[in-house]
Order: structure tokens, then C-alpha cells, then sequence
């Protein structure tokens, strides 16, 4: 190769490099309005790094002492203080309380396993003073929006996270509302009939909009229709799938039929207060499944959950009063740990740059190199998979990145034991890549193999540190081939190739 | 160093390998009976006590002026955990407790810090301290990642069977669930609080055992087609192996405590508290496995291996010409 052909490729190389390395670190204002953030600050972060959105539900009769501060002297007299709560002494007396007690403990455990089935990272659930449940999820923001410099994905975020808490704390039983107070439905021959939905007892529930809901399947127990719900999600389109039972099908298919003939035509999904899925429903359905659409992954598998929750028996003992209040807290590993990880990294990557370049000189330089590209690589990875970004998952980069040096590490190896034999640099590099060439392809298929089994079968952080795993694996291999590539055009200009990886030449005299 | 001394060397580390195992799964069990968990469940398991402090007057609109006053009364208890929050008005700060921590200790200081932050008796600022048990039912997780991590082990076995020899699959199969079984057993026995993460660590184990595995059969493979090596014992070429692998080895698992190490620094700077470094802490003891686990217990299980199928071979070859 000769030395235009090289310095044009390093050139551009380097360019490449420069341009993505900007815009993947740092952040600008542009006018006075808009902020270009970069792309590491795009990135989703665990509740470790960009904290937790949490919220306190209560029981009935149950509040705050914030609350009690705010009640006027006659009314506080029926409260008692229990730990760090008031209870209302005229809802609850002392057999009572000790039953609201263990309910509160029970419904917990519930609580733990619907959240526990979302697959999130890390989440909490904790009972406080015996009376109260505190449920932590990760707020997954970015780094930009945890700090405040991106406030539409800051309101995002929190919007799923707070649909979360909401629906999967919802307590009570699975109704099918309609908002059609009156029916008519005109069957085959013409005649005509009215169906008044009932309007429920046990649950004055409104739609977000506060129009009024009624009944639709009268006072059937709609929990016995269905036989499990599962969500699934196909890129970005995600369907919850309902699987009824024989007499389940048979009352779904009157319901729709009902449903078919209202003005609204539609069937919402309530669990106790809150609406969890809704069905547009324009002809009778006679189906022993049917998968309706969800707004998005979360809110589908929120549906999925609350509902098979509630149909395996798991409803909620204890009356809660709704979520009111979901506050975002710090990182739980430090307000700046975010910040402090990334910092972090980039001194290690320094420190595996200089210590390359010292090792193997100006090849370390080829190495260097590679290095930069695998840590751009993983970023826009990181940001656009939208992997959620823990302590584990960088930790998993960097075993990518001992891949990527364990295989040039293998190869140069390789090369200095062929050099020392009198061969040439040339020929050493060919016969060395040739004989590690299985050992480094088998490290590979198997790190990629068993890093799509994580991906694929792990949920929440480990299915996190298979998808990130994959990549690494993935740019590990093909960077390994670029290292020989640019090993090649770095040293094409170089007249002595030996000094170039920092060996020194071994002449035999003939005898 | 002979090679046989080498041989008998990585044997008795491997002993004493199996000898952690076996006391970390023994104080794991007594303290599962004993003390209520297998293992010291912190984060996410960890019951806690709490002093939430709502805030919403004008005179502590931000958190930044009420904090000064909270760390000067709360900060003699160590907190492990403090997280600031907003509200629609106002905000909470949460600073979370050990167990141990003096319940009585605790709500004077939160007594005094009502004296202070709320004079007027308004109950627009408060403290209030609680008792919290947590309850993580993550056991979908836990499953799933064991599933996974199982496939994992499972796959490596069939790879390795096809690539190298059924006695190298066994090896690398008993060397993974060795280096898990040394991870999980360092656990616990120092007790270190254990959050949601010992899931991910467990698969980072299994990964960087994996890598560990392909350098050592590969250079196992290549030494027992080496002529050199024609008349060795089969033990010594393994361990001569594992000695020529031991550096790559090495080398990988410094790279990886290197941003451990940094990290964990980092993570001291961001927090100011010691605590936060409990899965460092983790980290670096799995990372100790893995370095353990294929550099001197996985040679002396292949050798082990290899010698029972070389037995039953011989024997097979005697049954033969008989």
C-alpha cells in the first residue's frame, strides 16, 4: 500500500472517529431554544444511575402525618398515631387494625410479584410501619432528562413509570364497563330491545375524561370468563392476548354483541377503579382468544399483569386510596453516579490506551484505535436499542472490550512467537491470525451464542447485559479483522515493520 | 516449577477451592436457619428504617435549604441510602437506615429537626420516621436469568463437545458451575449485602468463565498434538496448558477489576459513602472466582476428567483383547 493510499484512509479514519466521539459526548445549545444533547446522555439509565419513581399507597382511614397536620381539631381526635401514620380509631378498632395489618402484609407479596413479573432492573416493594406499601420502579430516564435538559422524555418517563404504579397497584375486581347508560339492540327479525348496564355498587369509576361507566356484563363475575392473559410485543406494536374459558367465550360473545349496538361501541377493562384496557368492539366477537393492541410495551404488559393477577385470585385485600402522588428521587447510587460512571470509563479506556501503547508501541497505536471504536460502538448501541444502563451493563462492556484485547492479545502473541523464530513480519502475521484463528472464532460464537440465550430468556438487567453482550461480542470480532486491516495500512509507510509492534528482528546465520 | 509439582499444585488449589464452596453453602445454610437468609440481603431485600421529610413552605421551597439542616442532625447515623425527590409542591427527602440503627436515637434526632424546620407547628414541613420491611417477589427474574444462565452452561457443553472432546464439555461444564458455586459460597461468607445484582454478576461469571475455557481447551488441544509433548504425562500437558493460559487469564480479569476498581472509586467520589461500593465489592468477588476457578481448578477437573475416560478406555481396549 503506499503512503498516500494509508494517510488518506487514516485521515478519514480518524475524521470518522473525531465526529462520532463529538456528538456522542458532548452536549450544546443551539440559538436559545433548542439543545442538541449527545447521545451518551440520550442514553436510558437504572434506577442505580438516574434513581427511582416512587410512590406510598394507603388504606382507607389511613394518612399521612402531613395530612393529619392539615385536619381540623375535632376530626383528629378520631386518629391515633401508629409508627409514622394515623389511623381513623372510628374505622378501625383494635381487632380491625390488626387485620388491616396482615392484609396490608399480604397484599404487599402480591404487589412484589405483579412487579416483579414487569422484569424491571431493580424495583422495591416495602411495607412501612405495617400500614402502608411503598412501591419503588426505576424511572428510566436519561441522563439529559434526569438532569433536566430534555424535558419531553423527562415526561415521558415518568408518564410510563407512574402508568406502572398506577395499574399495577390496582386493587379490587375485574369489571367490563361501558358508558352507554342504555343499550338498543335489534336482533335478526327486527324486534327491537333494551339493555340497561348496570350501574356498580362497589365501584363509582369514571374514565380519565369523568364520563360515567356502567356494567356491561350485569353482576356477572367477569374474573371466571377469562383463563389467563399474556402480553406480547412484535417491534413496536405490542397485543394483549385474552384466553376465555368455554363459558367465558359464550358471555364474552352477548357482551359484544351489547357492545356492538351502544353508541360508543366500546368495552372498557377495569380493575376495580382503574381502567386498564379497552376494546373497540363493532361486531360480536365468538372467539376463544382475541389480542387487542396496547398503547405501547409498558402499558401492555401492565394490562397483562393486573389482569392475570386478579383472575389467579390475587386481588387485593385491604381498600387503598388511589395513587396520588409518584415522586422521582435521586440516583441511588449518588446524585452525580451517572456522571462519576462515565467519567470513570473514560479514565479506563485511557488507562487500556496507554498501557497498549506502551506494550506494543506503535501497534499498541493500531490498538488504541480499535479500543475507541468498540466504546463508540457500544454508546450508539447503548442509545439505540435503548438499553437500560446499570452498573452490571457497563461492567458487561467492559467484558466485551477484555474480549476484543484477549483476542489481539492472543494474535500478537501469536505474531511475537512466530517473529522470534526468524520469520518475517509479514509471514508472522499471516500464520499468526491463521493459527489463532479458531480459538479467537470459538470465544466469539460461544460469548454470542450465550449472550443472545441471556438476551432472550433473562429479564430485566440480565436480559440488559445479554443484549449489550451480544453487540460487544459481535463488534469484538469484527474489530478483531480491523485490527489486522489497520495494522496493514499503519504500517504499510513504516520501512521497518519490527519496530512498528515493537519486536526486534531474529537472524539465524546459516551454519 | 516441575510439571508434575505443577500438576499436583493445581489439584490441591482445586481443594481447596471445593473447601470454600463447601463452608460458604454450610454458614449460608445455618445462617438461612438461623439468621433468616442464605445469604445478607441488602438493597432491594434489606428491611430499612427511614426519616422522610416532606417540605413545602416558602423558607424551604428547594431541597438545597433544608438539607443543610437534615445532615446536620441525621448525619451521625449513617445513612446508606438518601434520596431527594419533588413534589407538585415542594419536596421529600428520604434518608434510609440499617435495621440496627437506634429507633429511639433516631426519632429525637427527628424530633429536633421538627423543632427546627417547623416552628410554627403547621405541619407543612415534617419528619417522620418508619419502619420498613421490604419484600422483593422478583422470582420471575430470578427464574428466568437461572433458565438462561442454565441454556447458557447447556450450549457451552454441546459447543465444546463438537469442538474439542466430550471430556473437555464435562470439564468446562463442572469448571462453570464450579466457579459459580465459589462466587455464590465468597457471598456468603462475607456477608456482603446482597441486592438484585448477584443475578447479573452470576451471568458475568458464566461469561468470563466461558472466555477463560476457550484459551485453556484451545491451548490444551494444541499441546496434546504437540510432538514436544508425545511422551508427557496427560496431567502434566494440562497443567502445562493451564500454566501457558494463565497469563491471557490473568490479563482478562485485571482488565475487568481495572474499571471495577475505577468505578468503585468513582462511586465513592459521586456518594461520599462507603456503602454504595457493596457490589464493587461483588464484582471483584466474582471476578476472584473466575480468575481462581479456570486458571487452577479447571485444569485439575480436566485432568480428573481426563483420566477417568483414558481409565475406561484402557479398559475398554483390555476388554477388547481379551
Amino acid at each position: 500500500m503506499s503512503k498516500v493510499k494509508s494517510t488518506v484512509i487514516t485521515v478519514l479514519l480518524a475524521l470518522a472517529i473525531v465526529v462520532a466521539a463529538f456528538f456522542a459526548t458532548i452536549s450544546f445549545p443551539v440559538g436559545e431554544i433548542y439543545r442538541i444533547n449527545s447521545i451518551s446522555s440520550g442514553i436510558h439509565l437504572g434506577a442505580d444511575l438516574s434513581g427511582y419513581a416512587y410512590t406510598t399507597i394507603y388504606p382507607e382511614g389511613v394518612i399521612t402525618a402531613e395530612e393529619f397536620s392539615g385536619l381540623s381539631k375535632e376530626d383528629a381526635e378520631n386518629y391515633e398515631l401508629v409508627g409514622g401514620l394515623y389511623v381513623d380509631r372510628a374505622e378501625y378498632d383494635d381487632d380491625e387494625l390488626a387485620e388491616l395489618k396482615a392484609n396490608v402484609q399480604s397484599d404487599a407479596r402480591i404487589l412484589a410479584d405483579r412487579f416483579g413479573k414487569k422484569g424491571y432492573s431493580s424495583y422495591s416493594v416495602s411495607v412501612e410501619d405495617e400500614l402502608s406499601i411503598r412501591i419503588s420502579v426505576p424511572t428510566n430516564f436519561t441522563y439529559a432528562s434526569y438532569k433536566g435538559n430534555d424535558s419531553q422524555s423527562h415526561s415521558t418517563d415518568l408518564s410510563t413509570a407512574t402508568a406502572s404504579l398506577t395499574t399495577l397497584s390496582a386493587d379490587g375486581k375485574l369489571t367490563l364497563r361501558t358508558v352507554d347508560s342504555s343499550i338498543e339492540q335489534t336482533d335478526a327479525d327486527g324486534n327491537t330491545t333494551t339493555y340497561n348496564p348496570r350501574k356498580d355498587d362497589l365501584y363509582d369509576t369514571a374514565l380519565v375524561d369523568g364520563s360515567n361507566t356502567y356494567s356491561i356484563a350485569g353482576t356477572d363475575d367477569v374474573s371466571e370468563y377469562l383463563e389467563s392473559v399474556t402480553s406480547t410485543t412484535f417491534g413496536t406494536t405490542t397485543a394483549v392476548t385474552l384466553n376465555f374459558t368455554e363459558e367465558g367465550q359464550e358471555s364474552f360473545s352477548e357482551i359484544t354483541t351489547r357492545a356492538a349496538s351502544s353508541d360508543s361501541q366500546t368495552i372498557y377493562f377495569f380493575v376495580g377503579d382503574t381502567q386498564v384496557l379497552s376494546f373497540n368492539c363493532t361486531s360480536t366477537v365468538n372467539l376463544r382468544s382475541i389480542s387487542l393492541q396496547a398503547s405501547d410495551k409498558s402499558a401492555g404488559e401492565n394490562s397483562a399483569i393486573a389482569i392475570q393477577s386478579v383472575i389467579s385470585g390475587q386481588s387485593l385485600s385491604a381498600e387503598y386510596q388511589a395513587v396520588s402522588n409518584v415522586i422521582t428521587s435521586t440516583a441511588a447510587a449518588g446524585d452525580s453516579a451517572a456522571l462519576w460512571m462515565f467519567i470513570g470509563s473514560v479514565v479506563v479506556l485511557a488507562a487500556l490506551i496507554v498501557a497498549s501503547i506502551v506494550r506494543y508501541k506503535r501497534l499498541g497505536g493500531v490498538n488504541a484505535l480499535v479500543i475507541l471504536i468498540f466504546a463508540l460502538v457500544i454508546v450508539y448501541a447503548l442509545y439505540l436499542l435503548a438499553i437500560q444502563t446499570t452498573m452490571a451493563v457497563v461492567l458487561c462492556s467492559f467484558i466485551g472490550l477484555a474480549l476484543l484485547m484477549v483476542s489481539n492479545g492472543v494474535v500478537f502473541t501469536e505474531v511475537k512467537r512466530l517473529v522470534a523464530t526468524g520469520r518475517t513480519i509479514q509471514a508472522s502475521v499471516k500464520e499468526a491470525y491463521k493459527n489463532v484463528l479458531m480459538t479467537v472464532t470459538d470465544m466469539h460464537i460461544v460469548l454470542v451464542v450465550v449472550s443472545i440465550l441471556l438476551a432472550a430468556v433473562g429479564v430485566g438487567e440480565v436480559a440488559a447485559c445479554g443484549l449489550i453482550m451480544v453487540v460487544a461480542s459481535v463488534a469484538s470480532y469484527v474489530l478483531y479483522w480491523f485490527t489486522r486491516l489497520m495494522w496493514y495500512v499503519l504500517s504499510a509507510p513504516v520501512r521497518d515493520k519490527f519496530a512498528f509492534a515493537g519486536l526486534k528482528r531474529v537472524v539465524y546465520e546459516d551454519d | 516449577m516441575t510439571n508434575s509439582k505443577l500438576a499436583v499444585k493445581n489439584r490441591v488449589l482445586a481443594i481447596i477451592c471445593a473447601v470454600i464452596i463447601v463452608a460458604g453453602m454450610a454458614v449460608g445454610t445455618v445462617c438461612h436457619f438461623l439468621f433468616g437468609g442464605f445469604f445478607n440481603y441488602g438493597g432491594e431485600f434489606a428491611s430499612y428504617k427511614s426519616v422522610v421529610v416532606t417540605y413545602s413552605t416558602a423558607e424551604y421551597s428547594d431541597v438545597e435549604l433544608i438539607k443543610p439542616t437534615l445532615d446536620e442532625k441525621l448525619s451521625a447515623f449513617n445513612a446508606y441510602e438518601v434520596s431527594c425527590g419533588d413534589k407538585t409542591t415542594g419536596g421529600e427527602v428520604v434518608y434510609k437506615y440499617a435495621p440496627s440503627v437506634s429507633s429511639e436515637e433516631l426519632a429525637k434526632a427527628v424530633a429536633e429537626i421538627n423543632a427546627v424546620i417547623d416552628t410554627e407547628d403547621s405541619g407543612l414541613n415534617v419528619a417522620v420516621l418508619h419502619e420498613a420491611e421490604s419484600l422483593v417477589g422478583g422470582s420471575k427474574a430470578i427464574i428466568f436469568a437461572s433458565i438462561a444462565v442454565a441454556s447458557a452452561a447447556v450450549f457451552e457443553f454441546i459447543y465444546f463437545a463438537f469442538r474439542y472432546k466430550l471430556r473437555a464439555a464435562i470439564s468446562a461444564l463442572v469448571g462453570c458451575i464450579a466457579n459459580v458455586g465459589l462466587f455464590v459460597s465468597l457471598v456468603a461468607l462475607t456477608r456482603l449485602p446482597v441486592g438484585t445484582y448477584l443475578i447479573a454478576l452470576t451471568a458475568a461469571v458464566v461469561l468470563i468463565t466461558m472466555i477463560g475455557s476457550c484459551v485453556l481447551f484451545d491451548r490444551v488441544r494444541k499441546n496434546f498434538r504437540n510432538d514436544a509433548y508425545a511422551r508427557s504425562d496427560r496431567s502434566e500437558v494440562i497443567a502445562i496448558s493451564a500454566a501457558e493460559s494463565k497469563k491471557i487469564n490473568l490479563v482478562t480479569v485485571i482488565a475487568l477489576a481495572l474499571p471495577v476498581v475505577v468505578l468503585a472509586i468513582c462511586a465513592v467520589i459521586a456518594f461520599l459513602n462507603l456503602t454504595v461500593l457493596t457490589p464493587y465489592a461483588a464484582a471483584i468477588l466474582a471476578l476472584i472466582s473466575c480468575c481462581y476457578g479456570t486458571v487452577f481448578v479447571m485444569p485439575a477437573i480436566h485432568s480428573g476428567v481426563d483420566a477417568i475416560f483414558a481409565r475406561g478406555k484402557a479398559v475398554n481396549s483390555a476388554k477388547s483383547e481379551s
